[in-house]
């Protein structure tokens, strides 16, 4: 009775004190559809302009067949379509993104899978997964199961990987040692996958995870069917407040690599250590500051890279008809490969809402290769005029010597300008 | 009978408390906990909606679903807008992440940023019990209200000092000033709208803050749908982040 008089009283105290009086009732989305599918994703219209000068030996091999053209337009348009199913035992995922040119349609799933929950504690799910393992930003030394990052473009995902995995998950009442988790992934070979499953073809990736002295710590490894096996661990933790230290390494077995001594492809293998070290800050003026340096010794060094670029160079402007398409079809994923050499430096600088501009969010990012000493300097403006709708204008300069990674880039200057519906 | 004995005991041990904090003013710590409860359950579900209204009037919304267990775990699932949706916050003491579903991963993040934007940071959002973070001690009271003094318990608590006023009549809080190390004002909380969620809750819907370093701009966080409920430790883990949602 004391307590309902005493509510009553306070409540009547504090509606008389009220000057404006707020409805505390809201529509909680998809209330009604909790036990059915959702749907969501984007619309988006972009353009992509690229300054491609006629010179480099990776734009002759990049665009082979093209006219030649110092400016390329693109215009797309892209529907990115997100289907999800999610109860207390199950769930589904699919994400996939249409691609719509003028002369050309793509669609991909970049992920697609089934989950299911035996209990809080253990859970099982198929099919093509993304995972994203790791504490890097711009860099991945133990992305064991991870599409391969780009350090150009660090926050776009990529395909997923087919697979089924096992996820055992324990917390304990404890102020230090907290979390432990397990996962266990069986990786069919992608080709045999297709019509049947053979374990001598089949990759199996692990990884243990911790939450230990408020340090997250992981522990992982890959065991390959083609011999290239990997071990690594990673951690993170705030060193201050506002100051965010993380680091990942890993060794592999029997990395292959091409090397093109006296203009002559040489293949072999070799074991490879990678490693990064960055910090995240936060400062004063809500700067948040993220630095990295990366690590691969079974990159190229500086040397190597330039008999790389002038054996394209030779091919190109020498070889036969077939030597090129040979050289397309062996070398084109190198070309493509983000981050090929040995040490990198990455520095990125975003500040939100600058000059009192809301929703505004300007960042700026410098890779530098520490091998050659070429730059690739980005920078992303995102805009958000109103809720669900984004202005995003990214774009990139690459600067070096022709012979270096950045300088030896098919483009010299890209820019995108995309506009993004969510719904 | 075992009912009336309960809410007889219940109303003892609430006098006994009144008694003891009116006896022994300077149990300022045992007046915190007793605010923290009638706040929030220990452990709960509830929905939230903030609202940041611009000098102009416009208006930006962002609705979550939080889960809390205990004094020191909570969690936050974005539900709107489309673009923020399934973005998933999990705080466990000091340490704050956020996990980006086209990221992937669970990012660490400060409680003094703020994934909204708007006046309320990451601590505001996912704030834990005051008494967790901070040392009370009673700088003045009146028939009406307590004004408390609570200070950081360490240096990595979003705001440094906090002045707290508290009505006797419930010991319901009614505003929070917080400040800065160098006792810079930082922003002000004012809890409204008193109202019974059920189950014994009855706490104040509505906190509306302001900045002095955002003139003009206020947020507003409404509190719905408070549930008291358990929930696993293993909720308040890393890897459970992306799976926040099958919870509700």
């Amino acid at each position: 009775m004391k307590r309902l008089i005493i509510t009553i009283i306070t409540i009547l105290l504090s509606t008389l004190c009220l000057a404006e009086n707020i409805d505390t009732d809201f529509t909680i989305p998809e209330e009604q559809e909790i036990d059915t599918i959702a749907l969501h994703g984007y619309f988006t219209g972009n353009y992509t302009g690229e300054y491609v000068p006629y010179f480099a030996p990776t734009f002759l091999l990049d665009f082979y067949g093209y006219e030649k053209d110092d400016l390329i337009n693109t215009l797309n348009l892209g529907l990115a379509l997100n289907a999800e199913y999610n109860d207390e035992y199950m769930g589904f995922s699919c994400q996939s993104y249409t691609d719509i040119r003028q002369d050309d349609f793509s669609f991909t799933f970049y992920e697609i899978y089934g989950l299911i929950n035996l209990s809080y504690n253990a859970s099982f799910q198929m099919g093509q997964i993304v995972y994203n393992w790791g504490k890097g930003y711009a860099f991945n030394a133990v992305g064991f199961a991870n599409p391969e990052k780009d350090p150009r473009l660090p926050e776009k995902l990529g395909q997923g990987i087919l697979a089924l995995d096992c996820q055992l998950l324990f917390s304990f009442p404890s102020d230090v040692f907290t979390t432990w988790a397990l996962s266990f992934i069986i990786i069919p070979d992608e080709i045999a996958a297709d019509a049947s499953f053979d374990i001598e073809d089949t990759d199996f990736a692990l990884k243990m995870s911790f939450l230990v002295a408020d340090i997250d710590i992981d522990i992982m490894g890959r065991y390959s069917s083609q011999g290239q096996h990997q071990l690594g661990g990673d951690f993170a933790f705030n060193l201050f407040e506002n100051l965010e230290l993380h680091a990942e390494g890993s060794y592999a077995w029997d990395v292959s690599k091409v090397v093109f001594e006296n203009n002559t492809p040489q293949a072999s293998t070799e074991e490879s250590w990678k490693f990064l070290i960055g910090i995240r800050y936060l400062s004063l003026w809500n700067t948040t500051v993220i630095l990295e340096y990366f690590h691969n010794s079974a990159g190229y060094n500086a040397s190597e890279y330039r008999d790389f670029v002038q054996y394209i160079d030779n091919t190109m402007t020498t070889g036969t008809g077939q030597q090129i398409s040979l050289l397309r079809r062996d070398y084109m994923p190198l070309i493509n490969k983000p981050a090929q050499m040995q040490d990198y430096l990455y520095l990125k600088l975003t500040q939100p809402e600058p000059f009192e501009l809301l929703y505004f969010t300007p960042s700026l990012a410098a890779l530098l290769n520490i091998d050659d000493l070429s730059l690739c300097i980005s920078s992303l403006l995102s805009y958000k005029p109103v809720n669900n709708f984004e202005i995003i204008v990214e774009s990139r300069f690459y600067i070096g010597e022709a012979t270096s990674e950045m300088g030896s880039k098919a483009q010299l200057f890209q820019i995108d300008f995309k506009l993004l519906f969510y719904f | 009978m075992n009912t009336k004995i309960t809410k007889i005991s219940s109303l003892f041990i609430s006098l006994l408390i009144f008694l003891t904090i009116s006896a022994f003013g300077q149990d300022a710590q045992a007046l915190l906990v007793q605010v923290d409860r009638n706040l929030m359950p220990e452990s709960y579900e509830a929905y939230r909606k903030v609202i940041d209204i611009e000098p102009d009037g416009k208006q930006r919304e962002y609705i979550f679903y939080s889960v809390k267990k205990g004094r020191d775990k909570t969690a936050l699932l974005f539900l709107a807008p489309a673009s923020e949706k399934d973005r998933a916050m999990l705080r466990i003491g000091d340490n704050m992440w956020l996990y980006i579903p086209s990221v992937g991963r669970p990012i660490r993040q400060t409680s003094l940023q703020s994934v909204t934007g708007g006046v309320f940071n990451n601590s505001d959002i996912l704030s834990l019990d005051l008494s967790v973070e901070y040392n009370a001690s009673i700088l003045s009271q009146n028939n009406q209200e307590y004004i408390l003094d609570l200070e950081a318990k360490t240096q990595s608590v979003a705001y440094a000092r906090v002045k707290l006023w508290v009505l006797k009549n419930g010991l319901v809080v009614k505003k929070m000033e917080c400040y800065s190390a160098t006792n810079m004002l930082l922003k002000t909380l004012e809890f409204k709208q008193l109202k019974d969620f059920g189950g014994g809750i009855v706490r104040p819907a509505v906190v509306e803050t302001t900045s002095p370093l955002y003139k003009g701009y206020r947020s507003i966080m409404i509190i719905s749908r408070v549930t008291r409920k358990e929930f696993p430790d293993e909720v308040f883990t890393l890897p459970y982040m992306s799976k926040l949602k099958g919870l509700r």
